[in-house]
């Protein structure tokens, strides 16, 4: 976004290592442990049951705001490693499961990247989250010098319709989204 | 020589340089007058063939003449040129290249001492503003000079230097330049300390760069947690391969500032990245001085050594919280492969510590895993410990008896040391303990004690379970091993598998008083997969003997030679599975037959009198005697593997016995479809066989299966025998020792495919759906390679394909359609040309509301997602908002997996622009 | 739920064919004509017509059809319309900062000609001062002024000359953060603009002077998206971002006061419209109309105004108020960007949506 540094030498955070559970040794609901020879025989990998997987937290972080990257003076990292987004911090309206508020904690309150930062999130969960979600955006209370701003800005969609009609911010968006996808998880695999 | 033209030029270069080269004295004798001359002529020169020609002279002149007083001449002929630039026009009949310049150049730049108080200023000028292919030139250029314009140029120069290449160290553009800025430091290090004495003071300290850009590492350092600490311990380790009083120097400041920022209280958060940053630069000191795995340094001559009680003391600290965890056992890991700095107890003390960390971590997570790995390096030169203190405390944990079926943390707490023994028991110490442990505790598990009485309620699977996953184990292990080329694997046709025959002809004996646990097919399966393993590693005299043992078993009854076990086999029970009347269970031990037969050497003969009466034997014990899939596999398997070898002896059998076959038992509408279609299995694998070897009569059965993809009650599955025929399995492999041609898949798909081609053409409905199922199962076993030149011809069948009532068939055309998308080659002309039809397809394809199989739906958003990177944009346009739109359906599809993908792909057509 | 209002909103007409998100919906004050725009750039123009029941009046059915779509060479989302009061000219306020005025050729100011909306509209003028995104435009309702307004934070006001000459009388920069919205009083030039700001501000011109605002409105806690005046002119209704909509009465000649609040959505309220409606009952003395709301929650919600005794003191008049129709999900899942009554006699009944789907849908407010 900008030349000017906001943050040169940010604390970075290690992710969370994903626990084992016992569906990585068995297929649910076995007591056999699961045999490589005979899972390419049938159906794959796939769970075929007919059991919808409700999308939680933890879904919406992996597959959308923890990859996000964005590059910090000449460095670049994940909202994930610089602790600016968590799983917890995405929440659900207990009264409409259809409502989401994600927040997330700029590194500091003086950030000139969060207008920046808040973008790329909405962006990529307009892209990646069903319609029927609502999402409100939000810095962590208390976080930010300008958190009002913020928020409202975040939060007008016709601003961020118009930011995205704008060549120049969706050029510098594209490549803080564009290692966001699979390639991303596979390079950190 | 401005006047002449470039082919003049070059003559006159080519004269001088023959005249350097046969009459040097000559012209060393002219003195500056030639020197003068030739500077003179080589002024100015343009051209890249004659660039070529002068460098070269350049360099034999700096190196071999008197051109002292001519350096600034020879610095302005040579350096005016750097960095090159020059790239070769298209279809260049020359052939010179950017690079071959850039290397001859280069050779002229590092030619002599002299150059360097002019050379280096501007090297600092192109690295302070070039671009980012000039700042790499400069890098590579400035690793070979430095050395050569010696330590007093690099020491006049080392700040100015070190402050243009922290700039790409601390603020990388990119990783490649990043990593050559370390590397030309590392030179500019080594450049002024090779030598001198001088930069140290007397009681060995270092003076200069090292210590001035050591400090401000330091510095940095004292904030471990933040990104810059990032860049700083890369320098610091840098410096240990630079010399060793550098080495030594760095590590006396760097070790012991992390030693006590680590037990400083008010770094308590911090630990981890601390330890991250000292388990880097104990790496690069081991990189440092394990170059010659020989030359072992004398205990405590290790750099190391000084300070390994403290850092081992921090690390078995670090060791007791998750996240310094994995640093610490990085750390660990370098200090143990770091030649003489242990000794065997302190390995013994890591061993230990690690020990405890296995033991607690019940969080699931991979830190297990990275205990595993340091465990297993430290079993690969000190075994002992690992068997004398890990080893039973992993064994400890598995109980003798199964867990019931609901306890399931029971269960998961087997598998989780099962797979930690998996990991760890390759070494060939280590895997012996694990054969003898394992063995008594399969006996413990399949057999009841006698006291016991028998109870048709008691519930086996927990047990069989058990048993299955310790076999699984054993498996992997193996596997692994004869992998890695381990030779202890042949010895275990006398230790192991003597053991396993026994626990299941017992089994199957006594099931017939008792339900047995080993008598469950997984446990056979398995089991099925060690004695392979084994016999496969076996001499071709030590096969001959194993089946001969196995023969007498299985034909005679006679298992004396093939058994060993405290079970005794019970002498009032006839063990005779190829027998008709035969118990289920007995006959299900085929597969441990087979198992023994399918890795045979070509030179094994069997211990049967007429190998063609033996198959055809077999052929009609399949047909009419065989219960279940899995002895039908067994056998087909053990057919094939039979003809594969010995198919040169057996020309009548492969005429008259499977004419027969094929009319009695698939060609025969009167038999059941059923039936056939288990005929149609043993048809293929004998076809396989035959096809693999070379042999002429596999594609006369072949024809036999085209034939049958009239007949509607078995077309399919004729058609999937003909798709499958060439593809890779598991049982006619290298490994074991089949007789494979090379590119036989290939030969096939020539023969086969435009067959098919033609005939899904031309013929009537249900038969042309057999030839898209021939077609959609051959794609999907033959290597890409074999049908990609035909991908125009294809691409309208696949695209009926996708309309067969057959999710596997849908699967697996689009499979294949995104490998031929995705190689990049001409094919994906006719991706574009069916665009349009391709994209509603697949997004009929990937709406739950359409296509029940997730496996449909995921291949479909794949290829959807990878479309927009191989057709271009303007052929997308028109059907990009449509995309967009449903696509948003699959973002809300009920399987993650799915959704997970349709965002990928619903971004990948967002994204897409014209370009 | 719905059962339990007086009145119930009918779907009348779906009319998809945007390629995106749509914005903003503008009837035809004259023609049978209703346009819609979007961020694909493109105006739709709609006709509709009644097919008459001999038998039952009130079942008349109604038909709408797609007549043309302006592509119009906006080169971002065309945010609002505004149709002048004699039906023949639209102006289109778009992201790209321009206001576009479209026209039929030979359609002057006159009525010469056969009317042919089908044919080719014409961007007869192109107005260019904004600096950023253009997000509203009104024109008075003599029709000799439009009103635009922007992120830049200002709002221009045109004088209208012959052949769609415009000449700018007057650049007010009052608001200090974007204005979302223009609206003009029904009867006199009285300019009101709403924004980002959380204000609304009142303008009048000042024959001597130029344009000033005489008024600003405090109140709304966040974004004030969207203004309707009353039929009448005595009210001013705004809605926010703080999910409400303020009613606002003019006291004075140059002075409005906030006289209650209306609360009935849960997010955004992003757009009201205030028609004369069809009040029940007979006695429609003290009616001031129906109120037409909706927006994030995608939630339409109908009140029905008066201005007639007050429930805690009957000798007192006050503003009366009550919800007598409402329709959730009224585009699926999506939200509503866009409601605009039909401002055509006979037709008081009848309004128009946008949603973020696309889609434009038109609905009949009747009888339970």
């Amino acid at each position: 976004m900008s030349a000017e540094v906001f943050n040169p030498n940010p604390t970075v955070f290690a992710p969370l290592k994903a626990k084992k559970t016992a569906h990585s040794y068995a297929k649910p609901n076995s007591i056999w442990l699961d045999d490589v020879d005979r899972a390419d025989e049938d159906e794959g990998d796939f769970d075929q049951s007919d059991d919808p997987e409700a999308i939680d937290q933890d879904e919406i972080f992996g597959t959308s705001t923890g990859s996000l990257r964005v590059h910090y003076i000449e460095l670049t990292m994940t909202l994930e490693q610089l602790a600016v987004v968590s799983a917890p911090q995405i929440t659900f309206d207990p009264k409409y499961p259809d409502r989401i508020t994600v927040e997330f904690t700029p590194t500091v309150p003086h950030c000139g990247m969060s207008t920046f930062i808040g973008l790329s999130i909405r962006v990529r969960l307009l892209r990646s989250l069903p319609q029927r979600f609502k999402v409100d955006i939000r810095v962590k209370p208390g976080s930010h010098q300008s958190e009002h701003a913020l928020n409202k800005q975040l939060n007008d969609k016709e601003r961020v319709a118009a930011a995205l009609e704008n060549p120049a911010l969706v050029e510098v968006l594209e490549q803080c989204l564009s290692t966001a996808g699979r390639t991303a998880s596979e390079e950190e695999a | 020589m401005r006047v002449l033209i470039q082919s003049q030029r070059f003559t006159v270069f080519s004269i001088i340089d023959n005249l350097v080269a046969h009459q040097r004295e000559a012209l060393k004798g002219m003195g500056d007058e030639f020197i003068r001359g030739y500077v003179n002529l080589a002024e100015g020169e343009k051209d890249p063939r004659n660039l070529m020609l002068t460098f070269a002279i350049d360099r034999v002149l700096l190196i071999e003449f008197e051109v002292d007083k001519f350096i600034e001449d020879f610095f302005n002929i040579t350096f005016c040129y750097f960095p090159i630039t020059f790239r070769p026009p298209p279809n260049d009949p020359y052939g010179i290249t950017s690079e071959d310049l850039k290397a001859t150049l280069r050779s002229c730049l590092h030619a002599s001492p002299a150059f360097g108080k002019l050379a280096v200023p501007l090297f600092l000028e192109k690295l302070n503003a070039g671009s980012p292919l000039t700042k790499k030139d400069t890098l590579d250029t400035l690793d070979v000079c430095l050395p050569v314009y010696g330590p007093a140029v690099a020491r006049e120069f080392a700040r100015k230097l070190w402050n243009a290449l922290k700039l790409e160290i601390f603020q990388p553009t990119d990783s490649v330049t990043e990593e050559k800025s370390l590397k030309t430091f590392q030179v500019l290090i080594q450049t002024i300390y090779s030598t001198a004495k001088e930069e140290q003071n007397d009681d060995g300290a270092i003076e200069g760069l090292a210590k001035d850009a050591c400090d401000e590492c330091m510095e940095i350092l004292g904030e471990p947690e933040k990104s810059q600490a990032k860049h700083a311990i890369k320098v610091l380790c840098a410096f240990m391969s630079t010399t060793p009083s550098v080495a030594r120097f760095t590590l006396t400041r760097a070790v012991p500032h992390f030693v006590r920022l680590f037990l400083n209280p008010d770094e308590l958060p911090n630990r981890a990245p601390t330890l991250r940053l000292l388990a880097d630069l104990i790496e690069a000191a081991r990189k440092s001085t394990s170059e010659d795995p020989e030359v072992l340094p004398d205990e405590g001559n290790v750099p190391l050594s000084l300070y390994k009680d403290e850092v081992l003391g921090i690390l078995t600290v670090g060791l007791k919280t998750p996240a310094s965890a994995y640093p610490a056992i990085d750390a660990l890991k370098s200090m143990v492969l770091t030649g003489g700095l242990l000794t065997d107890e302190e390995l013994g003390f890591v061993v230990h510590n690690v020990d405890e960390v296995l033991q607690k971590d019940d969080e699931e997570s991979d830190l297990s895993d990275v205990c595993l790995d340091l465990l297993s390096t430290i079993s690969s030169f000190a075994p002992s410990h690992v068997t004398g203190n890990t080893l039973p405390l992993l064994f400890s944990t598995l109980s003798d008896t199964a867990p019931p079926r609901e306890a399931e943390a029971e269960r998961v707490k087997y598998w989780r040391t099962l797979a930690s023994l998996k990991k760890l028991c390759m070494q060939p110490d280590l895997f012996e303990t694990l054969v003898v442990r394992f063995l008594t505790k399969l006996d413990l598990l399949c057999v009841p004690t006698a006291s016991i009485p028998v109870t048709t309620e008691e519930d086996l699977e927990p047990a069989a379970a058990y048993a299955h996953s310790i076999l699984r184990t054993l498996a992997d292990v193996l596997s692994m091993k004869i992998h890695q080329g381990h030779t202890d694997v042949v010895k275990y046709i006398d230790r192991l598998i003597p053991r396993l025959y026994n626990l299941f002809i017992y089994s199957a004996l006594v099931s017939q008083e008792r339900p047995m646990a080993a008598t469950e097919p997984r446990l056979l399966v398995v089991a099925a997969q060690i004695v392979t393993l084994v016999s496969q590693s076996l001499s071709v005299s030590r096969q001959e003997t194993f089946v001969k043992a196995v023969y007498a078993a299985y034909f005679e009854g006679d298992v004396s030679g093939l058994v060993d076990g405290v079970q005794k086999i019970p002498t009032d029970k006839k063990f005779n599975p190829f027998e008709p009347s035969a118990s289920t269970a007995q006959k299900n031990l085929l597969v441990l037959f087979s198992a023994a037969v399918v890795a045979l050497h070509k030179d094994v003969a069997l211990p049967v009198p007429d190998e063609a009466a033996f198959l055809d034997h077999l052929l009609q014990w399949i047909s009419a005697y065989a219960e279940n899939a899995l002895q039908r596999e067994a056998l087909n398997h053990l057919v094939a593997a039979v003809v594969n070898r010995h198919a040169d002896k057996l020309d009548a059998f492969l005429s008259s016995s499977v004419d027969a076959f094929w009319s009695s038992q698939i060609a025969d509408a009167a038999q059941s479809t059923e039936a056939r279609r288990h005929a149609i299995g043993t048809f293929t694998w004998l076809t396989k066989a035959l096809l693999v070897r070379g042999h002429a009569s596999a594609m006369k059965n072949v024809d036999r299966l085209i034939e049958l993809f009239d007949d509607e009650s078995v077309s399919w599955d004729a058609a999937r025998a003909v798709g499958r025929i060439p593809g890779a399995d598991k049982i006619l492999t290298k490994g074991h020792h089949a007789i494979i041609k090379i590119l036989y898949a290939q030969k096939y798909t020539n023969s086969v495919l435009p067959r098919i081609v033609e005939g899904a053409k031309v013929s009537q409905s249900s038969r042309q759906n057999a030839y898209l199922v021939a077609l959609a199962a051959l794609i999907k076993s033959v290597p890409k390679s074999t049908y990609a030149h035909q991908m125009p011809s294809l691409m309208p069948l696949l695209l009926r394909g996708l309309d067969l009532p057959d999710n596997e068939i849908r699967a697996g055309v689009i499979d294949t359609l995104q490998a031929a998308a995705t190689s990049g080659d001409k094919e994906n002309d006719a991706v574009s040309e069916h665009a349009t039809s391709l994209v509603s397809t697949m997004l009929k394809n990937s709406l739950v509301s359409q296509m029940p199989s997730v496996k449909v739906r995921v291949a479909a958003l794949r290829y959807l997602a990878t479309l927009p990177s191989v057709v271009r944009y303007d052929i997308l346009h028109p059907q990009k908002a449509t995309v967009i739109r449903e696509l948003a359906k699959a973002l809300d599809d009920p399987k993650r997996v799915v959704r997970s993908e349709a965002v990928e792909a619903r971004t990948n057509w967002l994204v897409a622009t014209p370009t | 739920m719905d059962q339990d209002f007086p009145l119930k909103i009918l779907p009348v007409a779906q009319l998809e064919g945007h390629e995106d998100r749509a914005w903003h919906v503008a009837w035809n004050p004259t023609k049978p004509i209703l346009t819609s725009c979007s961020a694909d750039k493109n105006v739709r123009l709609y006709t509709y017509s009644i097919t008459p029941n001999p038998d039952a009046p009130e079942r008349q059915s109604l038909k709408f059809a797609h007549i043309t779509t302006i592509p119009t060479g906006h080169a971002k989302t065309v945010r609002a319309l505004a149709w002048s009061p004699s039906g023949n000219t639209l102006a289109t306020a778009s992201f790209d900062s321009n206001i576009g005025v479209w026209a039929q050729e030979g359609d002057g100011d006159g009525d010469g000609g056969a009317f042919n909306p089908a044919g080719e509209w014409e961007c007869m003028s192109l107005l260019e001062g904004h600096e950023t995104e253009c997000k509203s435009v009104a024109y008075s309702s003599s029709g000799n002024l439009l009103a635009s307004c922007s992120r830049d934070k200002t709002v221009w006001i045109w004088e209208v000359h012959p052949d769609h000459d415009f000449e700018c009388m007057g650049v007010l920069m009052e608001h200090t953060q974007d204005v979302k919205a223009v609206a003009w009083h029904p009867i006199e030039e009285i300019l009101a603009s709403a924004s980002y700001d959380d204000t609304i501000k009142l303008y009048i011109d000042d024959p001597q002077e130029d344009w000033y605002c005489f008024q600003t409105l405090s109140g709304h806690a966040s974004t004030v998206w969207s203004l309707a005046f009353s039929p009448d002119g005595r009210f001013l209704a705004s809605s926010s971002d703080d999910t409400t909509i303020r009613i606002w009465e003019r006291v004075q000649e140059h002075k409005w006061e906030h006289i209650d609040t209306l609360e009935g959505h849960e997010r955004s309220v992003y757009s009201i419209s205030w028609g004369s409606g069809k009040p029940i009952g007979s006695d429609d003395a003290g009616s001031l109309g129906w109120l037409a709301s909706t927006g994030g929650d995608g939630i339409i919600n109908i009140w029905e105004l008066g201005f007639g005794p007050s429930s805690k003191d009957p000798s007192r008049k006050t503003l009366v108020y009550r919800i007598v129709a409402k329709i959730s999900n009224a585009h699926d899942i999506h939200d509503i960007n866009s409601v605009v009554w039909c401002p055509r006699k006979g037709f008081e009944d009848l309004f128009a949506t946008a949603g973020d789907d696309g889609v434009v849908k038109v609905w009949k407010v009747v009888p339970s």
